[in-house]
Order: structure tokens, then sequence, then C-alpha cells
């Protein structure tokens, strides 16, 4: 809370003494509060306050962002492919949004935006010719499965479970995957990496 | 004399013309997860700082919390404790931190070197002129994660034919789900145990591993007094070590079904007579501590952090 400054006007015949103390106090109090990002720096003369006043942007890859209950996903590549949202390309003309709605998130409110990998068990690989082998999902939780590999974007964190509230980016670059098939001492495993 | 017109003049230029706060309109959407800002807390009149949420996907949460406060809802950590760098601070022998050149332009000279010596005892190095210097505090914030921890236990007897040595080793210890932050006066990096020290038992895995999120100078004005502590009119600066989010794993708590190993130490303990016996006692006995040592090395629990 700041202090107000509420030295009180004075009148001729007034006397000084005691108005001036109340005016050295609301001068003591009456300091510069900084917020984020503002650095201050105690000078001579006075004080000098630095700002960040223009928009750093960065448009990375799978930048996410929150619309009411949709989520528009910035173009990215996984193993040189576009991924697609319900069969529309990232990098279409028309935008493709994920929709939230039908997956509730998880107990703590959580839900994920997720990149979504089916494989071929034998080959390993994702069919070229499937656009959805490579598609992005929204997903409760990040339970694997054997031939699905799922890769988290961005998480969402919800109100309750019908509103979405805030979106924190997870991935910041294009990236690579591989699939690990079972072997009698591990699990299939798939693995993503920043490319 | 005052007047009281220019009393009241002066009143409205103050109402007019002073400043309440200082807001950031744009340029936080940039930011990486991790970025710290720090500000002072007027009414605790401490630091604080603010951490933009990172996340750790450990396979079971991807929360961060401080005080068990996720960093989702945006706790903040008061940072209380500060360690002396530089102007004010002291280095004996040449150990001590030295001065990040970032902040030797900035005004603060290096520490006052006291060295200790046989001949010419305590001599101390003339730092200059350190009227108008600044002085210098640090603190670190760090990640913390927790996982099982590793318990290393041997015991002896005899068998029917020889000694044995039984070598267990085990995991203990709470698993916490999510990983969390901590301010502190220095952090200081888990330093690797010698493979003897670890066969033995001779360290305490606290079962915990950490890794530094940044470090948070504050900077004094020009001149200020000698171990003052640090408030509203110094600078801070952070220089960050954590970019990006994180994925932490550790080696399976139940790891390899057999937890024990049994060494046949026959023998070893009477190593003495001819040459040629000793040797084939001793190469025994590496034989066994190697195999011991495979046998840790491949249950112990050990967790790591990489950047997704």
């Amino acid at each position: 809370m700041i202090p107000g400054f509420d030295v009180p006007d004075v009148r001729p015949g007034d006397k000084i003494l005691p108005a001036w103390r109340e005016l050295q106090r609301a001068e003591k109090a009456g300091r510069v509060e900084l917020g984020k990002s503002i650095r201050r720096r105690q000078m001579p003369n006075g004080v000098a306050l630095t700002c960040d006043v223009r928009g750093s942007q960065f448009p990375h890859p799978w930048k996410s962002t929150l619309t009411g209950l949709k989520v528009n996903v910035r173009p990215g590549l996984l193993d040189v492919r576009v991924p697609v949202i319900n069969g529309i390309a990232l990098d279409a003309a028309t935008a493709a949004q994920l929709d939230l709605a039908g997956v509730e998130p998880s107990d703590e409110l959580r839900s994920f935006v997720c990149l979504q990998v089916t494989v071929d068990p034998e080959s390993g690989l994702a069919d070229p010719e499937d656009p959805e082998a490579i598609q992005i999902i929204h997903a409760g939780d990040l339970s694997p499965s054997a031939e699905v590999g799922l890769h988290p974007l961005a998480m969402i964190k919800w109100r309750d479970t019908v509103t979405p509230s805030a979106i924190f980016q997870v991935a910041y670059h294009n990236l690579q995957h591989r699939f690990y098939p079972a072997t009698a001492a591990q699990s299939a495993r798939h693995v993503f990496w920043p490319a | 004399m005052i007047s009281a017109r220019e009393w009241n003049q002066l009143l409205a230029s103050r109402r007019r013309n002073r400043v309440l706060s200082l807001s950031q309109r744009r340029g936080a959407a940039g930011r990486h997860p991790w970025f710290t800002t720090c500000v002072w807390n007027r009414d605790a009149e401490h630091w604080q700082a603010t951490i933009k949420p990172g996340l750790v996907f450990n396979g079971r949460a991807c929360d961060v919390t401080f005080d068990s406060v996720p960093l989702t809802d945006g706790p903040v950590v008061p940072l209380t404790t500060f360690r002396a760098i530089g102007t004010d601070a002291v280095s004996i022998d040449g150990i001590g931190e030295a001065v990040p050149e970032y902040f030797t332009a900035r005004g603060v000279v290096d520490p006052l070197a006291i060295t200790l010596d046989t001949e010419a005892g305590l001599t101390t190095e003339d730092q200059g002129d350190t009227s108008k210097a600044c002085l210098l505090r640090a603190c670190d914030i760090a990640l913390h994660q927790e996982r099982p921890r590793t318990t290393v236990d041997w015991s002896f007897g005899i068998g029917a034919d020889g000694q044995f040595a039984q070598f267990r080793v085990g995991n203990a210890g709470a698993l916490a789900s999510k990983a969390y932050v901590r301010a502190m006066k220095q952090f200081t990096a888990i330093q690797p145990v010698d493979d003897l020290t670890r066969l033995q038992g001779g360290y305490d895995d606290d079962g915990i591993d950490s890794i530094k999120v940044c470090t948070v100078y504050l900077l004094s004005p020009a001149g200020a007094a000698y171990d003052s502590p640090p408030d509203e009119t110094w600078t801070p600066h952070v220089k960050h070590d954590l970019f990006y989010n994180l994925a932490y794993g550790h080696t399976s708590a139940s790891g390899p079904a057999r937890q024990n190993l049994t060494l046949n130490l026959a023998g070893l303990g009477n190593a003495a007579g001819a040459q040629l016996t000793v040797n084939q006692l001793l190469a025994q006995s590496n034989d066994a501590a190697n195999n011991a040592l495979q046998f840790l090395l491949a249950r112990e629990s050990k967790g790591t952090f990489w950047s997704i």
C-alpha cells in the first residue's frame, strides 16, 4: 500500500512547524514504487529508472495461445513434417484451431496440448502417407502407450473442469522423434528432442 | 518566512507530479521459463523474487512449487540471506568469489585480499580508495527434485567354506512428486564421491537432485557503508542459468531384481607369506571390490534433468 499524501492545506496564521513535519513525513513516504522489470539506479542527484518499453516477442515454433476454449498453435516441425489439427495442417492458409471441449482436465486441473505420433510397431516410423500419424491433440494426461507417443507443447491450467484460465508454453523448438520398441528389460519408448 | 500561498503551491505541485508506481506495459511475452524479477517489498522490508513458471516433467507431475504453491499461481520468493562479493568481502589466500566483470564495470572493486605467510605473517593488500565503490550481494535460487535415497549396507559372516561379505544396496525415503524452488545464500552443486567412499557407505545420499535457476545480485549505490544490508536503493540484476522447461528422470527405485551381492572373501584376512600368495589375494580383493562397485552403480538411485 502506498501511504497517501494527506498533508492538509494551511491558512495564514497557522503554525508552520507541525505542517512542515507533516510535509516531511509525506515526502518520506512518497517513494517510487517499482513494478516488474523496472530497474532503479540511485544517482547523487536523484534516481534513474530503466524499463523495457518495446515488447520482445519470440515467435517460436509451437507457440500456443488460448482464446476461450480454443488454442492456436504456430507451425512447428516434427522430423521435418508439419503436424495437423483435425486434418488441417498447421501451416495451412486457414489456421487450424484446437478445440478444448470434450476432454476434461486432470484432478489437479491441468491438461496438455500435445504432439501425438503414431508409429508402426514393426518399422518404428510414422506412416508418411497418413497425415494424422503426426497430429496435435488435447489430452488430460500424458500417459504413454506402446505405439502412440505424446510430447507436451503447452500446459493449460483450468479454473474449474470447464473453464481454462491460462496456458503455459512447454516446447520452444522444432522436434525430432525416435521409437524404441519394447525389449525384455524395458518397455517401448518414444523419445523426443529439440531439433 | 514561508507564505501560505507558497506552501499550498508546493503541495499542489507535489500532488500533480509525484510518481506513484511504474509498470511495464509490454515485453513479458518473450520471456523464457524461469525468468526471475526482483522487487523491494516495502511492508516486509526485504527483496523478493517472482519466477515465470517453468515446468519439470518427471512422469508424475509437471508443476513446480514454492512453499507448496505452484509457480503458476505466482508466489513470491523472499530473498533474505545474501553473501557479500567484492568491495566489503574478504579473500584469504586467493580463495573467495571473484567479482563478475559486469559489476567491476559498475563500481564494485575486488575483495580485501589477505595472505597468510609463515614468515611474513598476515599481510593485506591495499584496496585503494573505496569511498565511491559499490557493494555487491548475491543469493541463488535453485530447483530441487526429490527421489529415493540410495543406502549401502555391509554385513560379514563365516560360511561353510570361508568368510563372506554381503553387500546390500537399497532405496529409502519418500518421493515428492513435484519439484520445488528455494532461495539460498549460495548454491553448491553436489560433489562427486569417490568409489571407495561410495562402497563403504561413507556418504549421505540426501535423495535430492538440484539445479541452479539463477543468481540474484544486488548492487548498492556508490559509497554505501560496509556490511550494510540491501535496501530499496540497491539495484537488482539477475543472471539466469535455466532457460527452458525440463524433464527429470531417475534410475528405477526397484532397479535390477537382486539387491544383495555375496562376496567370497576366504583368506583375505590372512594376506601374508610368499609374494605369489599375496598377489593372488590382492587380485581376489580387487575383484570383490570391483564386483561390489559395479553392483552399486547398477542399483543406486541417480537423477538427471534435461531441457525439452
